[in-house]
């Protein structure tokens, strides 16, 4: 079964052919109606359960549109209508779920959740992002990085800011793509040793840097996400927004990075905030470019999960 | 032969004549950069062009008159601490540890008031510091603090830092109050984490406790917010002020709700030199200041911009530094060195820093302090900590 969980648990040979893919599929599709179908049609006959335990604008429509124009089917659902692992475990829904649907994208909380999910599913399990990884965000952005510049391997990827789940899939990117990494934030949310150590195991140069404007001296590419998550207190908020703003991506930040340094975001992202509006909508930003290439680098993730 | 000033201080062979903003300068004219602010006093710097003003245009009308007056100066700024606080009712002291001394008066003689004489108990805990009265040093416990000045004030319980389980259990029927300080300053800049002062409002409440802060190092602007337990959303029934309020000139402050101040009546308490003229003249002036929410955000920018090159010091001294801790511009490098080399190496590099207990050396400099003056106070940091590893 070809689960696609973690950037680390997948091949470097798999992860390639699959951004490979996504390129080739998007050109493919280039000019046509956004609900045309592809002309090979993997996911035909297929359907694609939708699993949401956190809300979702980018996850949500690009796994809908992008099983659509695979000729496949999506079911939409929300986690705490099925109650998962209340009223029945894990194991459970996943068994049952593997009688109805061919495949499963959980965007979910705890890991527990989705690796339990893909133990007793016999179906593959995609991760649409938990609170420790991204990874479908990242295989997006490794497909933006590839079509703008050329291959990521040896380039110098500067991550700012809080040293979260996205943080934490770009590391094991790091490793198995072969780009280094520099995280620039303050200790308190440096990313989990854990994910540095597998990174370098992997053999990514991995920097940790507290001064900012250092840490972007010959960056290729500068990433950032939101200071913030929802369920923070406004006390937490503003403390926390203390710490980050010196890791504020601008265009004194921009200017110490290489002349063609591309900028990145996940989205949604607090104008000002993490970011100005005049990096984000300025020259360097690929970011609608990235959130475009959710769509593309999933249906390549899942076309590699049904065998394709 | 004793020295003709009481040798109750090993002073640095330092002396300095004049001061300005973050700067000190010696007779033979060296210049040194303070992080100290003589002890989180200094919070708009040295010789503020505000406070001078305020100082010396009081000073040239009235000096002194007693608390058996109305003092205008003191009506103001009382009212301005009730504006910007939780606080119904100020009553002025000279230092810190006085205000400790009316803290403890305050929440004892409240539950006496409400017919319950027996609760009279303040729990406080390990590395705290309240001063150095007797009533301070009862409080903090240590030994350090109280060896060799029994009989100590009764009615004080000694828990361990952060330990809410044993909290819970020691809270009896003769307990009156909690007293600790949202940052330990003297105990190596120990932040309570947020939760925790929560739980401790909570614990408070339920069981008809007072909630007493000793804000008297990290309050005044010190951690970015007027009053450090801001962050975490609560607020206190007394709190202790000081240092920051007078911005160099001594004076400091209960704050209290109108319930917990009840059982201060007309003659429970008094300060002949409390809430003078000139020291409130020059505490107005602070808060003009240091209310201002723009002051308030600079100091958050400044002090994300300072902890991030601190960061940075600590990454490429790992043999000198092992972490950076605190809040806003009240922080403290835990040292694997000695704390006090550090310090000492810092003054042959003209930088003034305090040393603190668990290793630790403080920063708390002017809240006035530049950007220029931050990434100076790293240069000298990073030669201090060169220094440190050659030697």
């Amino acid at each position: 079964m070809k689960h696609f969980l973690d950037i680390h648990k997948t091949d470097p040979a798999d992860l390639r052919k699959i951004i490979d893919q996504a390129g080739a599929t998007k050109q493919a599709r280039l000019g046509r109606p956004k609900a045309a179908l592809d002309d090979e049609l993997p996911l035909k006959d297929r359907m694609v359960a939708l699993i949401f335990e956190k809300p979702s604008t980018r996850t949500r429509v690009s796994f809908d549109v992008g099983v659509r124009q695979m000729g496949g089917q999506t079911m939409v659902l929300s986690g705490k209508d099925m109650q998962l692992g209340h009223g029945e475990t894990i194991a459970d829904t996943a068994r049952v779920l593997s009688r109805y649907v061919d495949m499963i994208m959980i965007r979910t909380f705890d890991e527990t959740v989705l690796t339990e999910m893909a133990d007793y599913a016999d179906v593959p399990v995609i991760n649409g992002l938990t609170d420790r990884t991204h990874p479908c965000q990242i295989m997006a952005d490794v497909l933006t990085y590839e079509e703008h510049r050329g291959p990521i391997k040896g380039k110098k990827v500067v991550w700012a800011g809080d040293g979260n789940n996205v943080c934490a899939s770009f590391l094991h990117a790091a490793g198995q793509f072969g780009f280094d990494l520099t995280f620039t934030g303050p200790s308190q949310l440096d990313p989990e040793e854990e994910f540095i150590g597998l990174a370098r195991k992997a053999g990514a140069k991995v920097t940790i840097e507290r001064d900012a404007f250092k840490a972007v001296e010959g960056a290729d590419l500068i990433v950032a996400d939101t200071w913030v998550s929802m369920h923070d207190s406004q006390s937490s908020k503003e403390r926390r927004h203390n710490m980050l703003r010196p890791y504020q991506v601008n265009d004194d930040l921009m200017a110490h990075a290489k002349p063609d340094a591309l900028f990145m975001h996940c989205l949604p992202a607090h104008r000002e905030e993490e970011v100005t509006s005049a990096v984000m909508d300025g020259p360097q930003s690929v970011i609608f470019d990235e959130a475009e290439n959710r769509l593309h680098a999933q249906k390549a993730v899942m076309r590699w999960c049904m065998g394709g | 032969m004793i020295p003709s000033v009481l040798p109750t201080y090993n002073r640095a062979p330092l002396e300095f004549v004049k001061g300005e903003g973050a700067w000190l300068t010696t007779a033979d004219g060296r210049r040194f950069l303070d992080l100290g602010s003589g002890i989180a006093v200094n919070a708009l710097g040295h010789a503020h062009p505000a406070l001078v003003e305020a100082l010396t245009s009081q000073a040239q009308n009235l000096w002194h008159v007693s608390n058996l007056y109305h003092i205008p100066q003191q009506q103001a700024l009382a009212d301005k601490l009730v504006e910007h606080t939780f606080a119904d009712t100020v009553f002025f002291t000279n230092s810190g540890t006085e205000a400790c001394e009316l803290a403890v008066k305050m929440a004892r003689k409240y539950f006496y008031d409400k017919g319950q004489p027996e609760r009279v108990e303040i729990i406080t805990f390990d590395g705290s510091f309240h001063g150095r009265s007797s009533a301070g040093i009862a409080a903090a416990g240590s030994e350090k603090m109280t060896k060799g000045f029994g009989p100590l004030l009764p009615g004080f319980v000694h828990l361990t830092f952060g330990d809410l389980d044993g909290l819970t259990d020691a809270i009896t029927g003769t307990t009156a109050a909690i007293m600790i300080e949202p940052v330990q300053g003297e105990g190596g800049i120990r932040p309570v984490p947020d939760a925790e002062l929560k739980a401790l409002r909570q614990i408070c409440d339920e069981h008809g406790l007072l909630l007493i802060l000793d804000e008297v190092q990290c309050g005044v602007g010190r951690t970015g917010k007027l009053f450090a337990h801001e962050w975490a959303g609560i607020t206190p029934d007394i709190m202790m002020v000081a240092k920051g309020i007078g911005g160099g000139f001594p004076l400091g402050a209960v704050l209290a709700t109108e319930g917990a101040a009840s059982g201060m009546t007309a003659g429970t308490h008094g300060s002949t030199y409390g809430g003078n003229p000139l020291g409130c003249a020059v505490g107005c002036a602070v808060m003009d200041h240091v209310a201002d929410p723009d002051f308030l955000a600079d100091v958050n920018r400044k002090a994300g911009l300072l902890r991030q090159k601190l960061e940075g010091l600590v990454g490429n001294h790992p043999e000198v530094f092992e972490e950076v801790r605190g809040a806003g511009l009240m922080l403290g490098l835990k040292c694997k060195a000695v704390n006090s080399d550090v310090v000492s190496a810092g003054y042959e590099n003209e930088l003034i820093t305090v040393p603190a207990a668990d290793n630790v050396i403080r920063l708390l400099p002017p809240l006035t302090l530049t950007d220029e003056d931050i990434a100076e106070a790293v240069s000298r940091l990073e030669k201090t900590a060169a220094q440190v590893t050659a030697a």
